[in-house]
């Protein structure tokens, strides 16, 4: 067997190794992982907690006096085919369709004013060219499609809940501009929001914990482990 | 004749399974940790069942004693083959028993998509994905990224056996750092994981600082997108992709991470001793520099004859950031898929396709035919034609350097050749297979290629409603496709023809045999 000598400058398939500093053995290796990784969280607290956003990011976490007026619940009942309008969109006309159709890039209702209806998911973020805000609004049936909708601080504070894991985010009736590739945001298929109301206020629903799980899982791990130490016997059986 | 396993081996490949299996049990520990910190109860409880079942099965299959204490190259085929489809049947279990897929063989699909980085899924509705699952799948990610098996032998979970070079060959890996495999796997690691905390910090400032994210979102987003970028898996946190943060300078970052994963990690290595002279002296460096220039040329022609994103802003928006994507193989796309089918011309789409097939270097994340091999074919083109044009009794050497001045091989020069026959013919049948199934010749084919490539860029044909046949083929194609051909051939031939041999060699087998002889069947044709 060669040396550690000869098999630092052993000629290998890829050529001659350069000289590499020597390499340190497993506890010197676990010793400067756990300090890289230190010095990250130290850094990431620093950022997560310590950096502030920028002033647009924070608009919206300026207080916001909105108009209760301005809020308004659905209730007229709509179509099955959606062709029928809710009685207060303004008297333009507006095609009814789902999130699903317009994130299918449909061409047809390219620059045209849509309505639609969604569930607001994830966040709240910046835009980098308007000074307005991305919503990301999702289908509440069939594909669960998604699709970025540009609204102004006023709309947005119509928003109560952002869906996430356990929350329903709020259900908003949108009406807006419609773009396949919106230039004004480098190509973006989106919605300029126009009106907006809400549909239902959406909120916190905890998921049911399923007990049976937590059963199996023990008793899974209970047997793992009577067949580790079994193999672990048998080891030591048939070194004796 | 063609080998086949024998009892000894199929002892020894249990073994092996058996204890990668666990090891996959235990990183599942992560996620678990993160679902109770995180108050998400019922996915923590998925992820115990998960352990169980893999703390059972990796426990149960080590008891299975290997007869000797070294490894045959074709166990090490059979069990590099093996071990990427056992690890992705155990972490598939979470996601079954949450009640994320309606069938075990979907949550299948998917852990193979995470795990070789190709990143398409059959998953819906992430916005309501808890962060523990979430989080499961960059880790997939980030394992695929590195190998399984090199993950093992890094860990030194694969111990006190002799043979560790030829796991580490199975797996594609060509380029070793240093004589030790387990200090390879731990060097190479290292580097993945600088570029992952150097990308999750510089994301996380960027999605708290410019999008506005609350602090603990912008360290999710953070992280799944960097671990993303550098594994080249392209998995993204939300439902609209790499769309959703709509922020230039943060795909920028982006773009900087996925080129860090593509190029060779043995290179960085070399550049840090020897200068950045090395790394643009490597052929896989000019390979890949070349080919990306090429590209976007392509694409950029492609996307300004678009009536719809002909404008400068989107094509260095969305032409660059896409292309640069699928040139990594990353598969983050900014358009939509059915923009990119529906609106986006025919150009733009074939631009992907070429964009894709080359892949990166080795000893990187990326897959693909690997750059090394496309400039071997290049390269033998070339000295086919000098030889044609030389005097007959002239002397033709072809040199370059790879890590090292190196010399171009009839035998270098027919594996390249025959690798890039194997993926050209797997794309030709997938696409083949997604016609069959109804849809575009243009969107079959390029999900065939990102399939093969792992790439990740979809025309929209993965997701809902998609064919069983298609799951398979593509299933397949992206094994292949991580797992280097001949790994994959390799361990197919091995189990049909120890299972075909077994069945005729026992009892019932040749009980039937010498009832119905093959000879009687010739006795039925009239003279």
């Amino acid at each position: 067997m060669a040396s550690p000598e000869r098999q630092r400058t052993k000629k290998t398939q890829s050529g001659t190794l350069p000289k590499m500093p020597k390499l340190m053995g497993t506890v010197g290796w676990i010793l400067l992982y756990c300090f890289i990784i230190i010095a990250a969280l130290l850094v990431v607290v620093f950022v997560v907690f310590l950096a502030t956003p920028s002033s647009k990011a924070l608009a919206s976490e300026a207080p916001v006096t909105v108009a209760v007026t301005e809020r308004r619940y659905l209730t007229t009942e709509l179509g099955k085919d959606h062709a029928i309008l809710p009685s207060d969109v303004p008297s333009m006309r507006s095609t009814y369709v789902s999130i699903n159709r317009l994130a299918n890039a449909d061409t047809t209702l390219d620059s045209t004013l849509v309505t639609f209806r969604g569930e607001v998911v994830g966040d709240v973020l910046a835009s980098a060219t308007t000074g307005r805000r991305w919503i990301t609004m999702q289908a509440t049936s069939g594909a669960r499609a998604t699709i970025g909708v540009l609204m102004d601080e006023t709309q947005i504070a119509l928003i109560s809940y952002y869906g996430a894991y356990q929350t329903k985010g709020t259900t908003l009736l949108v009406t807006g501009i419609y773009r396949v590739a919106d230039d004004n945001e480098t190509g973006t298929l989106d919605v300029t929001a126009y009106d907006v109301s809400v549909v239902e206020e959406g909120g916190y629903h905890p998921q049911k914990i399923t007990i049976s799980k937590l059963y199996v899982g023990g008793a899974l791990t209970f047997v793992g482990i009577t067949l580790l130490v079994v193999g672990f016997v048998l080891k030591r059986r048939n070194r004796a | 004749m063609w080998p086949r396993l024998r009892i000894d081996d199929v002892c020894t490949i249990v073994h092996f399974l058996g204890t990668m299996v666990l090891a996959i049990g235990v990183v599942m520990l992560i996620p678990l940790l993160v679902a109770l910190l995180c108050n998400e109860p019922e996915p923590a409880l998925d992820f115990f069942v998960g352990f169980g079942v893999a703390f059972v099965a990796g426990a149960a299959m080590r008891l299975v004693k290997p007869k000797r204490k070294g490894l045959t190259g074709m166990q090490a085929l059979v069990i590099t083959g093996l071990a990427w489809v056992a690890a992705a049947l155990v972490s598939a279990v979470p996601f079954f028993v949450g009640g994320y897929f309606d069938t075990y063989f979907d949550a299948f699909f998917d852990s193979v998509s995470y795990y070789t980085d190709t990143g398409m899924a059959l998953l819906q509705n992430l916005s309501h994905l808890p962060i523990s699952f979430g989080l499961w799948r960059q880790i997939m990610l980030v394992i695929g990224a590195e190998g399984i098996v090199l993950v093992a032998l890094g860990l030194g979970t694969i111990s006190g056996f002799s043979g560790a070079g030829l796991l580490f060959e199975a797996e594609g890996h060509l380029d070793r750092i240093s004589p030790r495999f387990a200090d390879t796997s731990r060097l190479l690691a290292g580097i993945l994981g600088a570029f992952i905390v150097f990308g999750t910090l510089v994301c996380t400032l960027l999605c708290r600082v410019l999008c506005g994210m609350s602090g603990l979102r912008a360290l999710y987003h953070g992280f799944c997108l960097a671990a993303a970028a550098v594994s080249t898996g392209g998995l993204t946190a939300m439902d609209a992709g790499v769309g959703y943060y709509h922020q230039p300078i943060l795909y920028a970052v982006l773009m900087v991470l996925m080129f860090a994963g593509i190029f060779s990690f043995v290179v960085y290595l070399r550049m840090a001793v020897k200068g950045p002279r090395e790394f643009f002296r490597d052929i896989e460096t000019r390979m890949i520099l070349l080919w990306s220039f090429i590209i976007i040329i392509l694409l950029s022609v492609a996307f300004a004859h678009d009536g719809y994103f002909g404008s400068i802003g989107t094509i260095i928006d969305k032409g660059l950031f896409n292309a640069a994507s699928a040139l990594t193989g990353t598969g983050f796309c900014s358009l939509t898929s059915t923009q990119l089918t529906g609106v986006a011309s025919s150009g733009i789409l074939f631009a992907y396709i070429l964009a894709m097939s080359m892949g990166g270097a080795t000893s990187s994340t990326a897959g693909g035919i690997k750059a090394i091999r496309m400039a071997i074919v290049f390269k033998s083109i070339a000295s086919e034609v000098r030889r044609r044009l030389l005097p007959q009794h002239a002397r033709s050497v072809i040199r370059y350097y790879h890590l090292g001045e190196q010399t171009l091989t009839d035998e270098l020069s027919r594996n390249a050749m025959l690798v890039l026959l194997l993926f050209l013919v797997t794309y030709i049948t997938g696409a083949i297979m997604g016609m069959l199934c109804g849809y575009s010749p243009l969107s079959a084919m390029l999900e065939s290629v990102s399939c093969t490539n792992n790439c990740g860029i979809s025309a929209g044909i993965i997701g809902e409603g998609l064919p069983t046949p298609l799951k398979i083929t593509y299933l397949i194609q992206m094994l292949a496709g991580r797992l280097e051909f001949i790994t994959f051939l390799s361990t197919i031939t091995s189990l049909l023809v120890s299972v075909g041999r077994g069945c005729i060699d026992s009892k019932i087998g040749s009980a039937f045999i010498k009832r119905f002889p093959p000879s009687a069947a010739l006795s039925v044709i009239p003279a």
